[in-house]
């Protein structure tokens, strides 16, 4: 089936972020076709590049957001009154203080439909005068919110900018037969601007519409608008996020959140619990294996002298490393034998040497006795040397995993040590808690003593570690993996395609006319022909034989012409 | 008597007194020790927990960490006497932490403890000491030689109520109350002070009054006052909650309050700093949601403030004398030479001017992108101000055939001073956009900014046209009135080149804004309106066809060759000049003045967003 990847900033350019997952998404699903639309968010994409392409995909469109049209405005007389009005419907919705997502649905498809029948014109008329006017006016309605109530016209101008580079996807020669509406499927790889044509597509051929966020991309809108225009222009582009996120949600057929922060965020904007599915994102296993089938056994009789405690990560100021050694101090309290390893994969130099110092002062240098050369309980290391040669090796140089973040993610660290079979003791800061899932111990984060009685627990019970490690094993091979990262969106592929009805015909639609699988290339039906060597012509129902040829696309015309209304 | 009271915490205490005694009597236990209970003239109030203290007591041991019976009900709640307090070494680790993974029963600050005090108070502490006595609930406001001297006073107390039918929960060998009696009342005179149990169960009363802390009784106790005393020293620093912790976070994180437009853009940033939903439920909140909604409401915002102007465009004289300086070089090397050598000697020179202007104008303020045909159309123009009036009068005047023209002389006096406007033009713009940007910042609404843009535009225009007429007299004065190297002088050749240097300077001005299509489009219509006349010309020559160049006689007749370009140049700025009046006056022109040229990324990556480098975390390594 031809799926329709639809990406802002990210996959497929080399410079965006986010692109290994879809490439490993794509080379997953080797038995589809694949169509990438990418827009690109500044020139610093362009010019990197593209990654390199697998052979399922065919066909790769690009567009600019932040490219300026030369062209002026160029409507005509009804084309103008049809654009005033669904723009005042739109401009409505985004000072609306309440709840307003029908005026804001209307408005958006209302520039939809105008933009899909004039053609390119609608950005030069979203950067004249006539939008600066209606914003205005609803600026100062009634009913507006009132951060928004004193705009001024540098604050108008800075919004109808940004509407204009956000609604770009609606002037797009993208929703032709050829593109988006002879796809089986459009799956958008985060919500928002990325979305928007995948909506389009949706309301104007019906083609279904799947999600996926990791991160919630109105977060990162509010997170990333530094000091810029004032407040009433963030209010008001602010606004037309949220309405542009809630309809995102609203039109979606399947929502794909990663974790459970990504679908908080997602029903607070209205998203219904029964489309959304959490697909969490997956990890190669495979470097991994080795550890994490060796480190298992029963060979913890040497007691809890000579243990070392391991944490592997970027040495920032969010990960609370200077926690982590007060607490190793309290643990070497208890048990002076054990080692604490750091291993660092980059970050902050200054917060390094803080650390370092620290761990200088609170552990002094200790030696096997009076005539060996000691070194620091402590040790600083990285990824490459002889005692370190990968990720494995680090995992497997210790007993227990510890993460002190006081600010996390998805932590992708803790994920690695689960595989490799180790018992960890994290605190419960972002999807910790989730990913964790009773497969080792969690503690608050802040507090040093809580996180020493944690280790010390584990380091002085081998038993009980290596129950966790296995138990955290096998629920990262269960849920954490590429395989099923790829195997859930395959289903989720079939179960969206198999909920529309076929659209290959003008009649009516039977049952199961158009199975899901017909889209797939290769023969599906077996059959007692197929044991007995085959005959040149199979016995397959008459209902389903037209659908042996799965590069039949029949336009969008003569569909809309047949009368079908999707 | 004691049935109908209500003992509510406005008790008076001689009542109390002599319920107690009545109960006592009433039991046959022996009656209560004066010294016991509180004094009369001191009033109760039963609202500060951290003087309802317990009495001491020798045999009791003390743990040394207190956190953690602080807490939310624990399974702890009601144990039998036998269960002493937890182990010497302070909670096990199973305490503090959440067995596998699942939430921790015990809170991690003792700020929530503190507000739990407050708002969930921890349940009666049954944990008791090993003669099984429970802690005596009243409150204690004697000096500490009234405090029951002798460890017997406050246990005889202790084990009365003991035997009383209300404390046999935990007490089944007690006398069970009789059915047809009413349950004994005097013991409920306890009851309201549960509420206030203090947080700390084994402190002694010397503890809360920090004056007679270095008393001599201290001394002559018992030593087992000691160790009650020693866990105040050793314990961890109780850290009470303000009333209001949500103060308190308001004012950590008060820059993103205030500047936050959505109650959302709170929770975002809340969740960047750390805060998670179980931080949110210490505020008494549901969820980051639900606390960010209290902040937005609760922050102040200023109004907002004018922001201050973007800064000027660039000026750079050096660049904008350089075609003038072109021009001149050529001019007078052009006056040296003759036929021939002068053409090329002008063509060179127009060549340099051309490429001077274009750098120059790159730099200036006055970089605008014009269509393709723009710059055809001005380079027609040019080319006719130079040589058109000599053409047109060679045409008209009947000559045979170009052998007969006359000498060709160029106007490049005109020339010259035409492109000696640059530094002044560009000064001009700079000055305009400068001013437009001002109006833009401090204009509330789009019809303020008209008004203001109006009197800026007719200045700017006003002054460009001065500019050039003036350098156009100059030059005509500067010639000694001949116009250039040859030809006629006057006012006309001055008035139709500074119409069209008024005319390409209007061009520039609304391409500069956004409007180069239809700027370009007059510039095209007026370098054809030359060509059709010098066309109607030529053709008047042909057999048949003299009523064409008829107009064009008329015309020249009447002032001069210098007359149709004056006319023309004037009409095409006059239509440029109703466009910029229309165009201009609008804010959506005045876009690109509004924020510098910058690429805006849309999707820019915060450094505490660790979550939007979630993908390629989880497959970059």
């Amino acid at each position: 089936m031809r799926i329709a990847l639809l990406a802002e900033g990210g996959y497929p350019f080399a410079a965006g972020d986010g692109r290994v997952w879809c490439d490993r998404l794509i080379r997953g699903l080797a038995d589809h076709e694949f169509e990438v639309y990418g827009l690109s968010t500044g020139p610093e994409l362009d010019a990197a590049g593209l990654v390199e392409l697998p052979p399922q995909v065919r066909k790769v469109r690009r567009a600019r957001l932040w490219a300026e049209p030369e062209d002026t405005f160029s409507f005509g007389r009804r084309a103008r009154e049809r654009f005033t009005a669904a723009f005042t419907e739109l401009a409505a919705a985004i000072c609306a203080d309440g709840p307003a997502e029908d005026r804001f649905s209307a408005g958006l498809y209302g520039l939809a439909e105008l933009a899909f029948d004039q053609g390119p014109g609608l950005l030069p008329a979203l950067r004249s005068e006539v939008p600066l006017r209606i914003l205005e006016g609803a600026c100062r309605a009634p009913g507006s919110a009132r951060l928004v109530q004193g705009a001024r016209a540098v604050d108008l101008l800075a919004v109808t900018e940004h509407l204009a580079q956000a609604l770009r996807p609606l002037s797009l020669p993208w929703y032709g037969p050829e593109e988006l509406a002879g796809a089986d499927l459009c799956h958008a790889l985060s919500g928002g601007t990325a979305a928007l044509p995948g909506l389009l597509a949706r309301h104007i051929h019906g083609t279904p519409l799947l999600v996926t966020e990791y991160g919630v991309r109105l977060r990162r809108h509010y997170l990333a608008a530094g000091p810029g225009p004032d407040v009433p222009a963030r209010a008001l582009t602010a606004g037309f996020e949220r309405r542009l996120a809630a309809q995102v949600c609203a039109g979606a057929d399947l929502l794909t959140p990663g974790n459970t922060h990504a679908r908080r965020w997602q029903e607070r904007l209205g998203a219904a619990r029964e489309r959304q599915r959490t697909v969490y994102p997956g990890m190669e296993a495979e470097r991994f294996a080795e550890a994490g089938e060796a480190g298992l056994p029963g060979d913890e009789g040497a007691g809890p002298e000579g243990q070392t405690l391991v944490w592997v990560g970027r040495i920032e100021p969010a990960k609370d490393l200077i926690g982590l050694l007060h607490a190793f101090a309290e643990v070497r309290r208890a048990e002076p034998e054990t080692r604490l390893l750091l291993v660092s994969q980059g970050g902050s130099a200054e917060y390094e040497t803080h650390c370092r110092a620290l761990a200088a002062q609170l552990f002094p240098d200790e030696a096997a006795g009076a005539h060996e050369v000691g070194d620091n309980p402590v040790s600083f290391e990285e990824i490459g040397g002889p005692e370190l040669p990968d990720l494995a090796a680090a995992y497997a140089s210790g007993e227990v995993l510890v993460l002190s973040s006081v600010v996390e993610g998805f932590p992708a660290g803790l994920v690695e040590g689960m595989f490799c079979g180790r018992a960890s003791v994290s605190t419960d800061v972002g999807a910790v808690r989730e990913v964790i899932g009773g497969t080792g111990l969690v503690v608050p984060p802040r507090n040093p003593r809580a996180l020493a009685d944690a280790c010390l627990a584990l380091l002085r019970d081998p038993a009980r570690r290596s129950r966790l490690g296995a138990a955290a094993r096998a629920r990262a091979l269960e849920l954490f993996t590429v395989e099923q990262n790829v195997s859930a969106f395959r289903g989720i592929y079939f179960e969206l395609i198999s909920h529309r009805r076929g659209r290959r015909r003008g009649t009516a639609p039977r049952p199961f006319d158009h199975p899901a699988e017909a889209a797939l290339p290769g023969r599906w039906a077996g059959g007692r022909l197929a044991r007995r060597g085959g005959s040149p012509r199979p016995s397959t129902p008459r209902w389903s034989r037209p659908a042996q040829e799965p590069r039949d696309r029949t336009p969008a015309l003569t569909r809309a012409a047949a009368g079908d209304p999707r | 008597m004691t049935q109908e009271k209500d003992w509510t915490v406005g008790t008076r205490v001689d009542e109390l007194r002599a319920a107690l005694e009545e109960y006592a009597a009433g039991a046959g236990l022996p009656p209560f020790p004066d010294d016991d209970l509180p004094d009369a003239s001191v009033p109760p109030t039963l609202t500060e927990p951290h003087l309802m203290d317990r009495p001491p007591s020798q045999d009791r041991p003390t743990p040394p960490d207190r956190t953690s019976t602080q807490d939310a009900p624990t399974p702890q709640d009601a144990p039998t006497p036998e269960d002493g307090p937890s182990t010497q070494d302070g909670p096990s680790a199973q305490d503090r932490t959440s067995t596998e993974g699942g939430p921790s029963a015990q809170d991690w600050t003792s700020t929530q403890s503190s507000t739990a005090a407050q708002d969930h108070p921890p349940a009666r502490d049954r944990t008791t000491v090993q003669d099984g006595t429970p802690a005596f609930p009243l409150q204690d406001r004697r000096p500490p030689t009234q405090a029951g001297d002798g460890p017997d006073g406050w246990r005889s107390v202790a084990r009365h109520r003991d035997q009383s039918p209300h404390v046999q929960r935990s007490h089944p060998s007690g006398p069970s109350p009789t059915p047809d009696q009413p349950p004994r009342r005097p013991a409920d005179a306890y009851r309201p002070a549960d509420a206030y149990r203090p947080a700390d169960a084994y402190r002694p009363p010397e503890a809360t009054r920090p004056a007679e802390s270095h008393r001599t009784q201290e001394a002559t106790r018992p030593p087992a006052k000691d160790p009650a005393k020693a866990p105040d020293a050793a314990r961890k620093p109780q850290r009470r909650g303000p009333a209001d912790p949500v103060k308190t976070l308001m004012h950590r994180h008060k820059d993103l309050c205030a500047r936050a437009v959505d109650p959302l853009e709170i929770a975002a940033g809340l969740e960047a700093q750390g805060v998670t939903d179980r931080t949110a439920t210490m505020f008494r909140h549901r969820d980051v949601f639900a606390l960010a909604e209290e902040l937005f409401a609760r922050t102040h915002r200023e109004p907002p403030r004018d922001q201050p102007p973007p800064p000027a465009g660039p000026l750079t004289p050096a660049y904008d004398i350089l075609p003038a300086t072109a021009a001149l070089g050529a001019a007078l090397a052009a006056a040296r030479t003759e036929g021939a050598a002068q053409a090329m000697l002008i063509l060179a020179g127009a060549v340099a001017v051309t490429l001077a202007l274009r750098v120059a104008v790159a730099r200036g303020p006055m970089r605008a992108r014009l269509p393709a045909h723009a710059a055809l159309a001005t380079a027609a123009l040019a080319a006719y101000a130079l040589y058109g009036d000599w053409l047109l009068a060679d045409l008209l005047s009947g000559a045979a055939s170009t052998a007969d023209f006359s000498p060709p002389d160029p106007r490049t006096a005109a020339a010259v001073a035409l492109a000696a406007a640059l530094p002044a033009t560009a000064a001009i713009t700079r000055w305009f956009r400068t001013r437009a940007a001002h109006a833009l910042g401090v204009s509330r609404d789009l019809h303020e900014f008209a008004a203001r843009i109006r009197p800026l535009l007719a200045a700017a225009v006003l002054g460009a046209g001065a500019v050039f007429l003036g350098l156009q007299l100059a030059a005509l004065g500067f010639t000694g009135g001949e116009g250039g190297v040859g030809g006629e002088g006057g006012g006309g050749p001055a008035l139709a080149v500074a119409a069209l240097g008024l005319a390409l300077y209007t061009a520039r001005l609304l391409a500069l804004h956004g409007h180069g299509r239809p700027a370009a489009a007059v510039l095209t219509a007026a370098a054809a309106a030359h060509a059709m006349v010098l066309l109607l010309a030529v053709s008047a020559r042909l057999p048949g066809l003299d009523a064409l160049g008829r107009p064009v006689d008329l015309l020249v007749g009447a002032q001069g060759p210098s007359a149709v370009p004056a006319v023309l140049n004037a009409l095409a700025a006059a239509v440029l000049l109703a466009l910029a009046a229309g165009s201009l006056t609008r804010a959506s022109a005045h876009r690109s003045t509004a924020r510098p040229k910058e690429h805006k990324a849309m999707s820019a990556p915060h450094p505490h967003d660790q979550r939007s480098a979630l993908p390629t975390q989880g497959g970059s390594r």
